[in-house]
C-alpha cells in the first residue's frame, strides 16, 4: 500500500464532504426560503389579524367595557344577542341590504358591460365615467347626496320629501346612494371578463342565427361565470360589513331604522362602552362570512368550478 | 432649616388656634418654600385633630415631627414645585384651540419656571377613544378632560388620581358650587373637577317675537298658544333636531322630566324613592311626544332626525323657527348666525324655561357640568397637575375673561356680578348671575344619571319619537338600567332641588 495517495485521498474526501454539506444547506435553503420571505408578512398578519380576532372571541365571553377588568360571563352576550331587538333589526337590515345589492347593481352592471362591449367609440370615456364614483371617498359621496336630497334646502325641499329622516325610506335611500358609487365598478369588472371570451363563439352563434339575448344568456354569462360568482360572493360578504355610508348619512337612524350590524357594533363598543357585547356581534359577523365562504368552497368542489 | 421649622410650627399653631384662616395658613406655608406634598401633609395633620398640638423638631437640622397621622411624605422640604405635565384636549374649532395655550398654559408656566406644561391637541371626533386607549395602555396625559360618563368608568378602573388632597390644599370646597364639586366624588374620593357650568334655556329672536306680537311663555297654556299661532303661520314653533348629535334628544327628555314632572319628582327618581315608570314621568314624556306629533318640536318626527344645528340657528335668525331649547353652550355657537357675522340684522336673546305643570317652580334652572377635568393616576407630576387644575378652574377672573373672549362657559364657581369682565355680553352675564342665585335646581341627564342610563336615555328615546316604542316601555327600560347603575355605584350624589 502506497502512502503517496494518502494526502490526495484525504483532500478528495474533504472536498466531497464539503460539497455534500453545501448541497444539504442548499436543499434546506430551497425548502425553507419560501417561509423566510413570507415570514414578515405572516408576522404582520398574526399581529394585526389573528391576535385581535382571538382577543375578540375571548372578550365576547366577558363583560369588558373597553377598560378595566374583564369578567367571564359565559354565553350571556350570545344569549342576549338572540333576544336583543336592536341586533335582530340590524341583522334583518343586513339581509335586506344583501338582497338589494344582489338584485339591483349586479344586473345593472352586467347590462352596462354588455352594452359597452357593443360600442366602439367613446368606450374608454364611458368606462371612466362609470368608474369615477367608485374612486370618490364615501364620506364625500355621502355628503354630496345628503345635501342634494336635504329636506330644507335640497331636492327634498322642492319635492316635499325627507328620505333620510323617514323611518321606512332611510335604509333603501342609503343603499341606493351606495349603489350609485358601486355599479360602475361592476361594469368595468364585468366588461374586462367579457372581453376575455373567445370572439369566435359570438361569430359562430351569429351564423347559427342567435339573437342578442341568446348570445348574452348562452355565451356571455357562462363565459364570465367565475367573475360573476366571485362578485356575488363578495357582495354577500360586503353586505354584512356595510358601515361607512350608513354611519355618515344617518348613524343608523332614525330610531334604528337604518342600523346594520357594523353600526350597532360600533355604538355598543364606543358609545355604550359594552365592548364584550360588541365583540359578540363581531364574532357573529365573522361567523356569517365564514359560513358563506365555506358554502362557496363546497359548491366549487361539487360543481368543479375553476375559482 | 431650624428657622423654617419654627415658622411652620408657629403658623400651624395659629391655624389650629383659629387665629388665621385656612387660606392664609396655606399661603404662608408656601411662602416658606415648602413643597406641595409637605403642605398637604401638614394640612392633613392639622385637620385630623384640632386637639392635637404641634411638637417641635426632634433634632437640630431635622424636619419637624407632627404628632397624629402625619405620613412620611409630610417632611417639609425647601424644594419648589417642579415637574412637567402633559394635557390632551380636542377643540371643535380653531379659535378655541388657539385660545388655550396663551391663556391657560403660558401664564401658568410664567409664574414658576420649574413647572412645565405641554398641550397636545387631538382629533375632536375620536378624542375619547384615543384617550381611553392610552389610559388602558397605562400611559396617556397627566391631565384628562372628558364627560362624566367616561370619567366615572375610568375612575372605577383606577385610571384617575384621587384629588382629595389638592381639594384640601387649595380649598376647592370654598370656591366651587357644592353640587358641582360633589358630582366628582366617587367612593368618598374627589376624582374629577367641574369644567363648564351649563343650564337649559329658551333661545329666540326678539325681532321675530316683536313682529308677531309674541312674548316668551311663562306656563304651558302660553307655550301652547304660541305654538299654535306659530304653526298656523308656517313657522316651526321649537327648532330641534339630532342630525348632528344624537344625544341632543336627551335635552328634550330632561326638560320635560324637570319642567313637567317637576324637580322634586326627578330628585325622588334619582335617589331611588320613585321608579322612573311612575305615572308622573309617563305623563311628562307623553306631553313631549304629543308636541312632537303635533309638529311643534323640530317640525315633527318627519323632520326632527335630519335637522342640523346650522339649519336651526339659521331658521331662528330668519324667523322661520320661533325658538330653540338648547343649553347655554349655544352662546358660543349662535353669534355666527346673527348680525354682522351672518350679514343680517337679526338679534338673539335667551329666556328661562317655564313650568309645564302646576306645582313646578317658576325660577327653576337645570344644572349641568359639560365636561370635567381629572388627573391621571399614572402621572409622575401629580402635584403640578393639581396646581394646574387649580389655576385652570378656580379663578373667577380668568373664567370670566374666557367667557367674554370666546363665549366659553365658566366653571361652576360662586360668581357675583362684580366678577365679570367689562365688555362681557350682558346676555352671558345675566345667565350666570341668575344661575348663581337660583333657588330651585333641576337635573340634566348627562350630569346626574349614571353613564349607561344616560346612553339609554338618548339612544332609545328616538324609538319613542318614531312611534316604535311606548313611553311606558321606554321608562320601564330606564328603570331597569338605572337600578343597575345605582348598584354599580356610578350615580353621583344628588343635591336637593331647593339647594
Amino acid at each position: 500500500m502506497s502512502i503517496v495517495g494518502g494526502p490526495r485521498l484525504a483532500s478528495s474526501l474533504a472536498r466531497t464532504e464539503q460539497r455534500t454539506r453545501i448541497s444539504r444547506a442548499w436543499r434546506a435553503w430551497r425548502t425553507w426560503r419560501g417561509w423566510v420571505f413570507v415570514l414578515p408578512l405572516l408576522l404582520v398578519n398574526v399581529i394585526i389579524i389573528v391576535v385581535p380576532a382571538a382577543l375578540s372571541v375571548y372578550y365576547s365571553f366577558t363583560d369588558w367595557r373597553g377598560f378595566g377588568q374583564a369578567h367571564l360571563v359565559g354565553l350571556d352576550n350570545y344569549l342576549r344577542l338572540a333576544s336583543d331587538p336592536d341586533f335582530i333589526s340590524a341583522f334583518v337590515h343586513n339581509i335586506v341590504w344583501m338582497v338589494y345589492f344582489l338584485a339591483i347593481p349586479i344586473p345593472i352592471g352586467l347590462a352596462g358591460a354588455f352594452l359597452l362591449l357593443r360600442i366602439r367609440r367613446w368606450r374608454t370615456l364611458f368606462q371612466l365615467i362609470f368608474f369615477a364614483p367608485y374612486v370618490i371617498a364615501s364620506v364625500i359621496t355621502s355628503q354630496i347626496w345628503k345635501n342634494l336630497i336635504d329636506p330644507n334646502y335640497g331636492l327634498g325641499s322642492f319635492f316635499g320629501f325627507n328620505l333620510l329622516g323617514d323611518y321606512n325610506l332611510a335604509l333603501p335611500t342609503i343603499a341606493t346612494i351606495n349603489m350609485w358609487a358601486w355599479w360602475g365598478f361592476l361594469v368595468v369588472v364585468f366588461f374586462g371578463a367579457m372581453q376575455a371570451i373567445n370572439p369566435e363563439l359570438y361569430e359562430a352563434a351569429q351564423i347559427d342565427g342567435a339573437g342578442v339575448f341568446a348570445m348574452f344568456w348562452s355565451i356571455m354569462l357562462p363565459g364570465i361565470r367565475p367573475t360573476l360568482m366571485f362578485l356575488g360572493l363578495m357582495t354577500i360578504i360586503w353586505s354584512f360589513l356595510a358601515f361607512d355610508y350608513v354611519y355618515i348619512l344617518t348613524r343608523g337612524g332614525p330610531a334604528g331604522a337604518s342600523d346594520v350590524l357594523a353600526t350597532l357594533l360600533y355604538r355598543d363598543a364606543f358609545s355604550a362602552a359594552e365592548v364584550g357585547y360588541a365583540s359578540a356581534v363581531g364574532v357573529v359577523l365573522g361567523a356569517i362570512s365564514a359560513v358563506i365562504v365555506g358554502l362557496w368552497l363546497v359548491l366549487r368542489r361539487l360543481r368543479k368550478w375553476d375559482i | 432649616m431650624n428657622d423654617q421649622m419654627e415658622a411652620v410650627v408657629q403658623i400651624a399653631t395659629e391655624y389650629q388656634a383659629g387665629t388665621i384662616s385656612r387660606r392664609a395658613f396655606i399661603v404662608r406655608l408656601f411662602a416658606l418654600g415648602l413643597s406641595l406634598t409637605s403642605v398637604s401633609a401638614i394640612l392633613a395633620a392639622c385637620s385630623s385633630s384640632t386637639q392635637t398640638s404641634l411638637a417641635t423638631g426632634t433634632a437640630a437640622g431635622s424636619a419637624p415631627t407632627l404628632p397624629g397621622s402625619l405620613p412620611a411624605s409630610a417632611v417639609p422640604s425647601a424644594s419648589p414645585l417642579a415637574g412637567k405635565i402633559t394635557i390632551w384636549d380636542a377643540f371643535s374649532d380653531d379659535a378655541h384651540a388657539k385660545y388655550f395655550q396663551p391663556h391657560w398654559i403660558d401664564p401658568f408656566v410664567a409664574r414658576d419656571r420649574a413647572e412645565s406644561v405641554q398641550l397636545v391637541v387631538k382629533p375632536f371626533d375620536s378624542f375619547n377613544q384615543v384617550l381611553q386607549t392610552a389610559l388602558v395602555a397605562g400611559s396617556g396625559p397627566d391631565i384628562i378632560v372628558a364627560g362624566i360618563p367616561q370619567l366615572v368608568g375610568w375612575a372605577g378602573a383606577g385610571y384617575l388620581a384621587d384629588l382629595t388632597k389638592y381639594a384640601q390644599i387649595y380649598g376647592w370646597a370654598d370656591q366651587f358650587q357644592p353640587w358641582a364639586l360633589s358630582v366628582g366624588k366617587l367612593g368618598g374620593k374627589l376624582v374629577f373637577l367641574p369644567n363648564e357650568l351649563e343650564t337649559m334655556i329658551a333661545l329666540y329672536s326678539p325681532d321675530t317675537f316683536k313682529k308677531y306680537g309674541w312674548s316668551m311663555p311663562t306656563n304651558r297654556a302660553e307655550f301652547e298658544a304660541l305654538c299654535t299661532d306659530a304653526a298656523s303661520r308656517g313657522i316651526m314653533p321649537v327648532g330641534a333636531g339630532n342630525a348632528d348629535f344624537q344625544p341632543a334628544s336627551e335635552w328634550l327628555v330632561g326638560i320635560f322630566l324637570n319642567y313637567a314632572a317637576g324637580p322634586q319628582a326627578v330628585y325622588e327618581g334619582l335617589t331611588g324613592v320613585r321608579p322612573w315608570s311612575d305615572a308622573v314621568f309617563v305623563g311628562a314624556l307623553s306631553l313631549l311626544i304629543d308636541y312632537m306629533h303635533r309638529g311643534w318640536i323640530g317640525g315633527g318626527v318627519q323632520k326632527y332626525f335630519t335637522n342640523s344645528f346650522a339649519t336651526l340657528y339659521g331658521d331662528l335668525a330668519k324667523g322661520t323657527a320661533a325658538m330653540m331649547l338648547p343649553g347655554s353652550w349655544s352662546f358660543a355657537e349662535v353669534p355666527a348666525y346673527f348680525g354682522a357675522a351672518a350679514n343680517n340684522t337679526a338679534t338673539w336673546d335667551w329666556a328661562p324655561l317655564w313650568p309645564f305643570a302646576s306645582g313646578v317652580p317658576e325660577d327653576l334652572y337645570m344644572l349641568a357640568v359639560g365636561s370635567e377635568w381629572a388627573a391621571n393616576a399614572a402621572s409622575n407630576s401629580l402635584d403640578v397637575a393639581g396646581d394646574w387644575l387649580n389655576y385652570r378652574l378656580t379663578s373667577a377672573q380668568r373664567q370670566a375673561q374666557a367667557l367674554k373672549d370666546e363665549g366659553d362657559e365658566p366653571a361652576p364657581l360662586k360668581f357675583t356680578a362684580s366678577d365679570f369682565v367689562a365688555g362681557t355680553d350682558q346676555r352671558y352675564q345675566r345667565l350666570y348671575v341668575t344661575l348663581g342665585a337660583a333657588k330651585n335646581i333641576g337635573y340634566t341627564t348627562w350630569t346626574f344619571w349614571g353613564g349607561p342610563s344616560d346612553t339609554y336615555l338618548y339612544t332609545t328615546i328616538d324609538k319613542v319619537f318614531a312611534g316604535k316604542m311606548s313611553v311606558e316601555d321606554y321608562l320601564s327600560g330606564l328603570d331597569v338600567q338605572f337600578k343597575k347603575d345605582v348598584a354599580a355605584g356610578i350615580v353621583p350624589p344628588i343635591p336637593a332641588p331647593s339647594a
